[in-house]
């Protein structure tokens, strides 16, 4: 923490090499890939392969299960979901692909379910392939997330104003910022799919990193209060109060870490594809963004504020 | 505080919190044709954990691999062109070629995504399908129960719930009040004797908008825009009605004096609210309505709210060009996490909350027996807070609360760490424990005022997934901040029967050479 505290100019500035990237990462790929971020089914396109069956040729659908596994499971399909049919409603079996997949290879597996269906004498079944292109809608939940978020972080750098410093409200708002940053930019560097879901991680991230600030800026206060620390350089206080921090902030994102692995591993059980994990990568990107802002941005950011002025305690 | 006082206390707590954790999670059967399904079988479930329901709507003109496969006709075979995985006949759609359909269907998904945004589901999928279609798919929100069958009669009501606003959403046309009685027919009784009342005759007087085959009018001209009657369509919830509340321009509050007027002086006293050929709602007018509002009671929250969507974003000029059709019923998919994801998410919880108590108990010994306590208290209150408030469980939600429990670790750790420190000063464990309260209290309070902001904010603001974890997270801070104050209470009941009060908590005493 000593060494973070010296070196705030530089952990100042690799978070905002860090985010400069992310941007131009996430530019590129709009112009050159499949947009900033690497979205996933609510906004992105893919490709999907329908397969359906009548109640009187396929009680149970399992017949329309097992022959779409045979010919479509090898294909990378990233979700597979099953609607039973009842009375005229037919079994319906969904297989989502990414768009990466060939159409040839998911046109001849298409071909081949058709002929096995012919072969069975399955008059009422079919199957047909279809690419889908995702609309844009999470951008309504987005712009309200943004508003709520917007106000709750202007709040706390209201009440830290108030019961704490103006300088440390600065910080704040500063550190939370750079969490959201850092947070989109990882999501845009590592290309992780990003869902609905991210929005609310964007948000949790909001609130980890206040929960983390009201920590370190309470306890700076506190040090700042007590007698014994009167001719403590100011730097050197922040410093150790970053380092008694650190193990309570550390506390929070390895435990937030080890129940999001938990949360993995059982879903890995319940399904296991790489598309199930993606939810909690997006989450993990988003402790990672916390640990980072309240590990090296907070203490720096302060400190360098701190540096401006070291007289004023 | 004596032994016997101690041991009643902790005997009270202890049973309370078993009975809650045994009707919160234990289902089970009640003779041979009841059941009893617990708390956490009774919440409902996103997507992830209990599927989708969805459907795909095609405009006129296009159909499905099915029904084309059903064609028996060479002829009409012949007239359709396939694209991708349906079949287009441009004789029968409205537009005459692919690329103008395409683009009217591609912006038509953008007003429905508008619309699923707005209505505030914790998630929805629309898709343009193959360039002329539109797939739509929204949370079932089955409970545990209803999706793995143990409520079949509950899951039929969640699964018509789905799809009438499916229904209601996917609602293409224009906004129409209508009657049923002919004896009011279009513009009758209205001095604008200008409008074009053939505009929309036909269309308007064949829809079986009551869907028994009986005929229904528009109350005025048929070139006469009944959007501009309103300003803001909304729905909220209020002393357990439903109210659906329209706010009407000084234009609107004018026609729809003279519509009431006509109304209640016909037969059937009716105006149906409509969008295209759905009906939206249907006012019982017994007098004149002459208000800047106006307020119905409806049945269900979700009913009000699937209208105020429909109806605002017509009201907004989000109106559908195409004409669909809903190919079928709705279905209702398998979780998208798998079919065992909402017991593994439930065993994940579980595993979370026993890792949170052994750690617990590993750092403090009999003093982490109570925060462990704490815990599973918080931990229940957030699942009593989920049923009652009927937030819909999703990954996220579901993060929040492990957020929380992480919260009310975090605020015990720093007052727990501060308590430690004092009594390396050589304080008494109760001085210890009372500087340590005292000098942590403004850090605790500004973690959970700060957090309880945030949630109320993000509550009452933001929409859908976010706003459900904010709503949880309201419960969740207040109680993390409640529960602070009874670990303290129960530290103290537990060990003031102790003799050696620092070996509850597994502190040591800093002892000085002349004491």
């Amino acid at each position: 923490m000593t060494k973070i505290v010296k070196l705030r100019h530089l952990a100042v500035i690799v978070s905002i090499v860090i985010i400069a990237i992310g941007m131009a990462v996430g530019t590129i790929c709009h112009f050159v890939s499949n947009g900033f971020f690497n979205y996933g089914d609510e906004f992105a396109s893919y490709k999907s392969v329908e397969v359906t069956t009548s109640i009187p040729e396929d009680v149970n659908g399992n017949v329309a299960r097992q022959i779409a596994s045979e010919e479509l499971s090898g294909l990378g399909a990233y979700e597979v979901s099953f609607s039973e049919g009842t009375g005229t409603v037919p079994n319906t079996v969904v297989y989502k692909f990414s768009t990466s997949v060939s159409n040839e290879e998911l046109s001849s597996a298409v071909e081949a379910i058709q002929s096995r269906f012919e072969d069975r004498g399955m008059e009422d079944s079919s199957v047909s392939y279809h690419l889908n292109e995702g609309v844009a809608g999470g951008i309504y939940q987005l712009n309200f997330a943004a508003i709520a978020l917007a106000s709750a972080v202007a709040f706390q750098a209201i009440y830290f104003a108030i019961r704490l410093k103006p300088g440390m409200a600065l910080s704040a708002i500063c550190s939370q910022l750079a969490a959201v940053g850092v947070y989109a930019s990882l999501l845009a560097i590592t290309r992780c799919p990003v869902g609905l879901e991210a929005i609310a991680f964007a948000a949790l991230t909001v609130l980890v990193t206040m929960v983390c600030n009201g920590i370190f800026f309470g306890s700076v206060k506190r040090a700042y209060k007590d007698e014994s620390n009167a001719k403590v350089d100011k730097l050197d206080l922040v410093s150790g109060v970053a380092k008694a921090t650190a193990k309570l902030n550390a506390f929070v994102c390895i435990a937030a870490a080890a129940i999001v692995v938990i949360f993995a591993i059982f879903a890995i059980i319940a399904s296991p594809s790489a598309a199930t994990l993606l939810p909690y990568v997006s989450c993990l990107i988003a402790i990672a963004a916390c640990a980072y802002n309240f590990c090296v941005f907070a203490p720096a950011n302060y400190a360098q504020l701190c540096g401006l002025d070291r007289r004023k305690k | 505080m004596s032994k016997v006082k101690s041991a009643i206390i902790t005997a009270i707590v202890v049973i309370a919190i078993i009975v809650a954790a045994v009707f919160g999670v234990v289902s089970y059967n009640v003779g041979t044709a009841q059941r009893y399904n617990s708390v956490a079988a009774n919440i409902p479930l996103g997507s992830e954990f209990s599927g989708y329901v969805y459907t795909t709507i095609y405009p006129q003109g296009v159909i499905s691999q099915s029904e084309y496969n059903a064609i028996e006709d060479e002829e009409e075979k012949s007239s359709y062109e396939q694209v991708g995985g349906v079949y287009v006949s441009y004789e029968d759609c409205d537009y005459g070629d692919y690329d103008s359909l395409a683009a009217a269907v591609q912006s038509d998904a953008q007003i429905l995504s508008a619309r699923f945004g707005d209505r505030g589901l914790t998630d929805y999928t629309v898709a343009v399908r193959d360039g002329v279609t539109i797939y739509v798919a929204v949370p079932s929100a089955y409970t545990y129960a209803e999706y793995k069958g143990n409520n079949s009669s509950d899951r039929s009501t969640a699964l018509t719930a789905a799809a009438s606003t499916i229904g209601y959403i996917v609602s293409d046309g224009e906004l129409t009040l209508r009657t049923s009685d002919s004896s009011i027919t279009l513009g009758e009784g209205d001095d604008s004797s200008t409008y074009d009342t053939t505009r929309f005759a036909d269309e308007y007087t064949d829809a079986d908008i009551l869907g028994d085959g009986s005929a229904t009018y528009p109350f005025v001209s048929a070139n006469e825009d009944a959007t501009e009657y309103f300003s803001s369509v909304s729905a909220y919830s209020f002393g357990g009605n439903n109210i659906l509340s329209f706010n009407l321009t000084s234009y609107g509050r004018e026609r729809i004096r003279y519509i009431s007027t006509l109304a209640a002086s016909s037969e059937s006293q009716v105006i149906y609210v409509c969008i295209g050929d759905t009906q939206v709602l249907s006012i019982t007018c017994t007098s004149t309505i002459d208000s800047d509002t106006m307020q119905f009671s409806l049945t269900t929250l979700s009913a009000a709210k699937d209208a105020a969507t429909v109806l605002n974003s017509v009201v907004k000029g989000g109106e559908l060009a195409v004409n669909y059709n809903v190919a079928g019923s709705a279905l209702s998919s398998t979780a998208t996490g798998g079919e065992n994801a909402a017991l593994m998410a439930f065993i994940a919880c579980i595993v979370v909350l026993a890792g949170l108590c052994v750690a617990a108990v590993v750092k403090y010994k009999k003093l982490g027996g109570v925060l462990s306590m704490s815990f599973v208290i918080l931990a229940l209150i957030m699942l009593y807070a989920l049923y009652i408030l009927s937030i819909q469980v999703t990954f996220e939600v579901l993060a929040v609360c492990a957020g929380v429990l992480v919260l009310f670790g975090a605020a015990n750790l720093i007052v727990l760490n501060e308590v430690r420190a004092q009594c390396k000063t050589g304080k008494t464990m109760q001085a210890a424990v009372k500087a340590g309260y005292k000098r942590t209290l403004w850090n605790v309070i500004d973690i959970h005022a700060i957090v309880l902001v945030a949630a109320i904010l993000m509550a009452a603001v933001a929409s859908g997934a976010v706003a459900a974890c904010g709503l949880i997270l309201v419960v969740g801070s207040l109680a993390s901040y409640i529960l602070y104050w009874f670990t303290r209470f129960m530290w103290y009941v537990l060990s003031s029967p102790q003799r050696n009060k620092f070996a509850f908590g597994g502190f040591k005493r800093e002892v000085y050479g002349d004491d």
